[in-house]
């Protein structure tokens, strides 16, 4: 889920910033979707295409539940998470122009290299702040989930579900607290590893070797 | 922009209120609340239950 929302997003981010083409405005406009439309209308929409009755709902005779399962719950993650890696994505990559890939090409560098050397230690510090917020919402999710989720603790449900259910249904209230604090506790884990991730990636020497390398090859 | 000295103590204690009222309180409260029946009650009380029939 995430690493399919990192590729997605990359991708949309440089087709939307670098490219030129019909449909650009569209595009954007789509991905920011998401933000604007409640998340608990997705849940409904989900049902309605995936449900039973719905247009994909052959998938259940095929022994296939995405409703009330774990493909429901993704599909619905998926999308309420989907603007933020290109959100954070984009400006970076206004930022940063174009004149370091430019040079690299001329220096013979595979579009591939030029992507993996150049642009995405470039964007990396976008990337890590899109990933982070991915996870986050992805974590607290509660509209979407809650209703193309069945519940059942362990099975198909988030830690946001079970401190609902505690609260609202158990009136379990302390465990409830616990629970809450446990999901502030993952987010706030996964915001470190993130940082700590980020400091050691080798961005920099890769990037200063690639533009020392022709300075040395021509002395 | 220059500011009196008056006018950003102001405005520094005018934002800090702003976020201890709106984001620092009510983590602080539910922190408090986990952890008031101490730390083995918090633990004891993460995993999930069979639901009980009411």
């Amino acid at each position: 889920m995430v690493p399919l929302n990192v590729v997605f997003g990359v991708v949309t981010a440089l087709a939307l910033v670098r490219g030129r083409f019909r449909g650009r405005r569209l595009l954007s406009g789509i991905v920011d979707l998401p933000f604007a439309v409640s998340p608990i209308v997705v849940g409904v929409s989900l049902i309605m295409l995936w449900g039973v009755h719905g247009w994909f709902g052959g998938l259940a005779d095929l022994g296939i539940q995405v409703i009330f399962g774990l493909p429901g719950m993704v599909l619905a993650t998926i999308f309420v998470t989907l603007p933020f890696v290109v959100r954070e994505v984009e400006p970076v990559l206004h930022e940063i122009g174009i004149e370091q890939e430019q040079a690299a090409a001329t220096l013979g560098a595979s579009g591939w290299q030029t992507f993996s050397r150049i642009t995405v230690p470039a964007i990396r510090w976008g990337l890590t702040y899109g990933i982070v917020l991915t996870v986050a919402r992805a974590l607290g999710e509660f509209g979407a989930v809650i209703m193309v989720s069945s519940g059942f603790p362990g099975v198909s449900q988030t830690l946001t579900l079970l401190v609902h259910s505690r609260y609202i249904d158990d009136h379990n209230v302390h465990g409830a607290y616990a629970a809450a604090t446990l999901l502030m506790f993952l987010a706030l884990v996964t915001l470190l590893l993130m940082s700590l991730v980020d400091r050691r990636g080798p961005a920099e020497p890769v990037a200063a070797s690639v533009q020392e390398t022709p300075v040395r090859s021509a002395a | 922009m220059k500011l009196s000295t008056g006018a950003r103590i102001a405005l520094r204690t005018v934002a800090l209120a702003y976020l201890i009222a709106l984001v620092a309180i009510p983590i602080a409260t539910i922190l408090y609340r986990t952890f008031e029946p101490g730390f083995g009650a918090f633990w004891a009380a993460i995993p999930p239950r069979q639901p009980s029939r009411h």
